[in-house]
């Protein structure tokens, strides 16, 4: 795939978020929309075409851990704070190479975690379960061995404790499972097709109405 | 798998001759213990130690190469030092000896140069066609063949249905005896330490398509190819029940991992994962094991509807509480039944829901058999469990029956009466029953009830009425079974 050669070629060890969703999209996984943008024209024109209210965030595959450095900014209204908030991302940024991300606003309260590891014994895994702030500390995840056939994705996400989520819990939709179920086999072809990519980190992968939709990602690429 | 190589390892497991090689005239030796526990074991093939000194030992002449023996030898069993064995592996090609085993330790589980090299030329002396067992393995055990491991000769020679492979030869011995505790047949072991040539996925393999083995069980702690090992366990599964036991689940120390994915993927939850993937059961434990294939030998309706029954010790609330730890289905029994059920109990008040919890320990005959028939005959359920407290059928009556001056009743005739009953009514229903002797011999001289319910347990066993020694051990026996045949 293009973008993973080039940053091979680059040397680079991982790609940024609008990088690593590309990779998803290729594969029909369900991602966010966003613009990147450099400059406060940029900004305008893709904040009229994303729509508020909609999310902004420091873009570049140098820089990991986005919210400890300040790089996120949500629920931003209007253009006055989006102009604001572009500056500090900026400035956050601190010229390291990339762009701002104008990103819509994905609302929903069920966040998981889809990723992709390569275990030295079965090669690529697939992992899904809790996400969000809750991964690591709730540690609710299962995984299965690709390549994932539509029974192991479905029996994965009833395996986790915190299955029920995938429900119509609390007045939302039920997840539409045969959807998840192609998102966890996508993300398990991933990691056979392309032996460069070491590590993929759906996270979170919030729920909006009964899909799935990559709000953030990240793809680790082999030494 | 190819026929040539199945045909080899069918002669390993059933030789018509034996060589044991590896210092076989010094008492206390590897060799010696070898050759005497095939002895005490019964085989009934040729057996042929093996010894360049040659000579004579207990009335079997020692050969001095392979190169006197006149007969066929199917199987190798070697424990010379670890630079001797390649000698004997070209000598064992010559031959047309079918295969190996190789008990010495000292290759590549060592880590070291030495260690490797000589592991590396045993792979290709295997690879001129000489199946190999091991190297740092106990070998094969097989009742039909009569040959055992060294711990094994006071195994039993009844054939049955679990074959059991192990990457460690404690457990494969520990797992013997355990089973057989059990009372649960074998049909196969094969502890195959290092897996050179005949590792977990060969051995999967040939297991599921011998007619001999019916469930296959594993004590694994890693594998040479997990993707060919996950594949072979998924086609195992479609035909036969996995049960494995993976040891060594600490988390992937010193893996640096940039991602949330890299850093939660470990050890063990992968192989829950892949193990759950390709069909088999994951246990922990000589217990859970046996448990599980107590379960799998036993329940022939594989279906998950658990009525249960027993009296005493809160038995109702705790057999509760485990049904749902364990997820098991425990239908309520109907309104009707209930009153039918309560009519066996003069004071109202004991629960009849399901549980079925009759009070008393020590229950009449025939309301045990006119409660069981009721709940057997007249609710949708799989599987009744009868929970029997040891110390009180057993012991406590003896001590009431001395305080009345009556004479006591003789050992076990409780229990072999109340097969009598339960036997034709497991028949007649078509449902599974599943006993639990919960022996707790407190004092030493109750420990004389322990060789009673032994035997008693064996007499279930073979009217097809698996016994478990705890609520626990059976409810979990269950639930693990019922994973295998999902």
């Amino acid at each position: 795939m293009e973008i993973i050669e080039k940053a091979k070629k680059e040397g680079r060890k991982q790609l940024s978020e609008s990088e690593s969703k590309q990779v998803l999209a290729a594969y029909k996984i369900p991602v966010t929309k966003e613009i990147p943008v450099t400059t406060q024209e940029e900004l305008v024109k893709a904040a009229e075409a994303i729509g508020f209210p909609m999310v902004l965030k420091g873009n570049s595959p140098d820089i990991a851990h986005k919210t400890e450095k300040g790089m996120i900014r949500v629920d931003i209204r209007n253009l006055d704070e989006a102009k604001k908030a572009f500056d500090e991302i900026m400035a956050a940024m601190a010229g390291a190479k990339g762009d701002v991300l104008v990103q819509e606003m994905v609302k929903g309260q069920r966040e998981l975690v889809v990723g992709l590891t390569r275990d030295p014994q079965f090669g690529p895994c697939v992992m899904f379960g809790l996400g969000g702030i809750f991964t690591e500390i709730l540690r609710d995840v299962s995984f299965r061995v690709a390549p994932l056939e539509k029974r192991d994705a479905l029996e994965m996400m009833q395996e986790i404790k915190g299955h029920k989520i995938m429900d119509a819990v609390r007045g939302m939709d039920a997840v539409d499972l045969d959807a998840m179920a192609e998102v966890l086999i996508s993300v398990g072809q991933i990691g056979l097709d392309h032996d460069e990519v070491k590590e993929i980190d759906i996270n979170p992968l919030i729920i909006r109405g009964n899909m799935g939709i990559a709000v953030d990602a990240l793809v680790v690429l082999n030494d | 798998m190819t026929p040539e190589e199945r045909a080899q390892i069918d002669r390993m497991f059933e030789p018509r001759g034996l060589a044991v090689f590896g210092a076989v005239n010094s008492p206390g030796s590897f060799g010696q213990m070898n050759l005497m526990s095939q002895v005490r074991y019964g085989y009934r093939g040729r057996l042929y130690p093996v010894s360049p000194k040659g000579g004579e030992l207990n009335g079997m002449k020692i050969y001095k190469s392979l190169e006197e023996i006149d007969g066929p030898v199917d199987l190798a069993s070697i424990s010379v030092p670890a630079a001797a064995v390649p000698d004997v592996l070209k000598a064992c090609l010559a031959r047309g000896v079918a295969g190996a085993q190789i008990l010495t330790s000292g290759f590549a589980e060592l880590d070291d140069e030495q260690g490797r090299s000589l592991q590396e030329e045993i792979i290709r002396i295997s690879r001129q066609g000489l199946r190999i067992v091991g190297p740092n393995c106990f070998g094969l055990h097989s009742p039909k063949g009569g040959i055992t491991l060294i711990p094994g000769s006071s195994f039993s020679r009844e054939r049955g249905g679990v074959a059991f492979i192990s990457q460690s030869g404690g457990v494969a011995a520990d797992f013997g005896f355990e089973v057989m505790m059990a009372g649960l047949g074998i049909s196969k072991i094969a502890s195959f330490g290092n897996g050179v040539d005949l590792g977990a996925v060969e051995l999967m393999e040939y297991l599921a398509d011998d007619p001999d083995t019916e469930i296959i069980a594993a004590y694994l702690e890693g594998v040479r190819d997990g993707q060919r090992f996950i594949e072979t366990v998924r086609r195992t599964t479609a035909r036969k029940p996995v049960v494995i036991w993976k040891g060594g689940l600490t988390p992937l120390g010193g893996q640096a991992a940039r991602s949330h994915t890299g850093s939660l993927g470990g050890e063990a939850q992968v192989w829950e994962g892949a193990l759950s993937q390709a069909g088999a059961v994951m246990v922990q434990g000589l217990d859970e094991i046996t448990d599980t294939l107590r379960g799998l030998a036993y329940l022939k309706r594989k279906g998950g509807r658990i009525a249960l029954m027993g009296g005493g010790g809160a038995i109702g609330v705790f057999s509760c509480d485990l049904a749902y730890r364990y997820g098991l289905d425990m239908p309520i029994f109907s309104p009707e039944t209930q009153a039918e059920l309560q009519k066996s109990f003069p004071t109202p008040g004991n629960s009849v829901r399901n549980p079925l919890d009759t009070g008393t320990p020590i229950l009449p005959l025939e309301k045990v058999r006119v409660l069981a028939e009721q709940v057997l005959t007249r609710e949708p359920i799989d599987i009744l469990v009868l929970i029997l407290l040891i110390r009180p059928l057993e012991v406590e009556i003896r001590t009431f029956m001395e305080f009345a001056g009556l004479e006591p009743p003789p050992r076990g005739a409780y229990l072999e009466s109340l097969l009598e009953v339960l036997a034709p009514l497991k028949k007649s229903s078509g449902k599974d029953m599943v006993m639990v002797f919960d022996n707790r011999a407190y004092r030493p001289e109750d420990a004389e009830a322990e060789g009673m319910v032994r035997e008693m347990r064996n007499r279930y066993q073979s009217e097809g009425i698996p016994v478990f020694p705890s609520a626990e051990r059976a409810l979990r026996g269950i639930r693990n079974a019922l994973r295998a045949w999902r």
